[in-house]
């Protein structure tokens, strides 16, 4: 069986739905094929998450049973784990009520805490004689203006100069990175199925 | 949250241009709301979720309209989707006939790209497990053609959605209206100016411009003292410690 761990059946998996699917968007002839093969890859999203609930219990078993450093916290894990997947079946009340009041309240400091993080950055790193970073500073400045609720209260020129920035400057950066993403993306393809790249191979 | 300030805001023009394209669609329309947004990000895209939210269930009332539900980034979308939805008044409406909740279908872009070509196969089942070509609503509802709004809410590169949908819904005039973070607005501006992406609600500003189209008030107005102050917190903050470091650095080299 070791012909199906060849390097070529794997560059195989990938081209050949790649190929179908590139030629049904330009012809339009393998509709039913492409949609399967569309389904095929949420299908395999499913097993993604089976996989990732099968490393999740392998990696902090093993930290478990050999006591490695902050194995206490693999027990939270596991049992919050387990806790949330039971209540979910035994008793959906407590799972809305981990999902809703736990989860999401905790997830929603932890970016709170973003906040007060990126206001340290603003009193400690905004110091500076570097012109460039000067130029950075004031595009902050604009950017904050353009996007303060009462931007109006304060002066009425921070929308159009703002808009301005956003449409004319900005847009053409991202034009340009854009496009620079696209034609990477292309060459990264062709690389692909030409079996240069490797690293989806775990080369 | 004490004393509110209650400062007049600008209603951006996208905002007004999603209100504007939802408000088009016509009779009997179909609605697709893909929520893909995080706990993290609800106080920033809830706003914009619960408005736009209602305005679509309003105009299944008004117009009978179609509204689809579904999340294919992260389950908590589609917790946070019906969280929205909680704000809805749904009296009246019958669950398969009016509204649709796909639940989440793991794949993301695999999702997005099967959504737009045929519906049933990426989505098998509703959320409840009934067979989606069981349900009346979809029983003529598979595929782009069929759409007449494509809405999604998301909290990370809203580019995604445009280079799944975008080719198709340009081609059919489906407009493309999507709720994403401050942060993320610059990447959609190319996709704005080039007609792909028809609109956009920026974060909270955007949602409480749209609660203020629709004429309900709610979370986004609330918020924006919130925004205000933060915003000009920040701005104190940067000019005061470079005003501090500028007249250091000039005494120095005197």
């Amino acid at each position: 069986m070791s012909w199906i761990r060849r390097r070529e059946i794997c560059i195989l998996l990938y081209v050949i739905p790649a190929a179908i699917i590139l030629i049904n968007h330009f012809s339009g002839s393998l509709g039913p094929v492409t949609s399967e093969i569309i389904l095929w890859a949420s299908t395999l999203a499913t097993f993604a998450i089976l996989l990732g609930v099968i490393s999740l219990f392998q990696h902090h078993l093993t930290v478990l049973a050999r006591q490695r450093r902050g194995w206490p916290y693999s027990i939270i894990l596991l049992a919050s784990f387990l806790t949330t997947f039971a209540f979910n079946y035994i008793y959906p009340t407590a799972y809305d009520f981990i999902i809703n009041r736990l989860l999401a309240s905790l997830q929603m400091a932890l970016l709170a805490y973003v906040g007060f993080y990126s206001y340290t950055l603003f009193f400690r790193a905004s110091g500076t004689k570097n012109p460039y970073v000067l130029v950075l500073l004031v595009a902050i400045l604009l950017g904050l203006f353009y996007n303060l609720p009462m931007r109006d209260v304060i002066w009425t020129g921070w929308g159009p100069l703002g808009k301005w920035v956003n449409d004319v400057p900005n847009t053409g950066g991202m034009n340009a990175l854009l496009i620079g993403v696209g034609i990477g993306t292309l060459a990264l393809f062709i690389r692909t199925i030409l079996g240069y790249e490797e690293a989806y191979l775990g080369g | 949250m004490l004393r509110p300030l209650a400062l007049p805001f600008p209603i951006e023009e996208p905002t007004r241009k999603a209100y504007e394209l939802l408000e088009k669609v016509p009779k009997g329309g179909v609605i697709v709301l893909v929520s893909d947004e995080g706990f993290p990000s609800w106080a920033e895209l809830g706003p914009g979720e619960i408005a736009v939210y209602r305005h679509a269930f309003r105009k299944v009332k008004q117009d009978g309209c179609k509204v689809i539900m579904l999340t294919c980034y992260e389950i908590a979308g589609m917790i946070l989707g019906e969280r929205a939805l909680s704000y809805v008044d749904l009296t009246g409406l019958k669950y398969g006939e009016d509204w649709v909740q796909l639940g989440f279908i793991p794949g993301y872009e695999a999702v997005l790209a099967g959504m737009i070509k045929d519906l049933k196969s990426i989505a098998p089942v509703d959320k409840f497990g009934t067979p989606t070509k069981d349900i009346p609503m979809l029983k003529n509802i598979n595929s782009i053609d069929d759409y007449d709004f494509l809405y999604a809410c998301t909290y990370t590169a809203m580019d995604v959605y445009i280079r799944q949908w975008g080719e198709a819904a340009l081609a059919r005039g489906v407009p493309i209206v999507i709720n994403m973070l401050s942060g993320t607005v610059p990447l959609a501006m190319p996709y704005y100016r080039a007609g792909t992406l028809s609109a956009y609600l920026n974060s909270v500003i955007g949602g409480a411009g749209y609660e203020m189209l629709i004429g309900q008030p709610g979370m986004g107005v609330a918020l924006l003292d919130a925004q205000s102050t933060a915003h000009l917190l920040a701005i104190g903050l940067i000019i005061f410690v470079q005003g501090i470091f500028t007249v250091r650095f000039m005494t120095r080299r005197r």
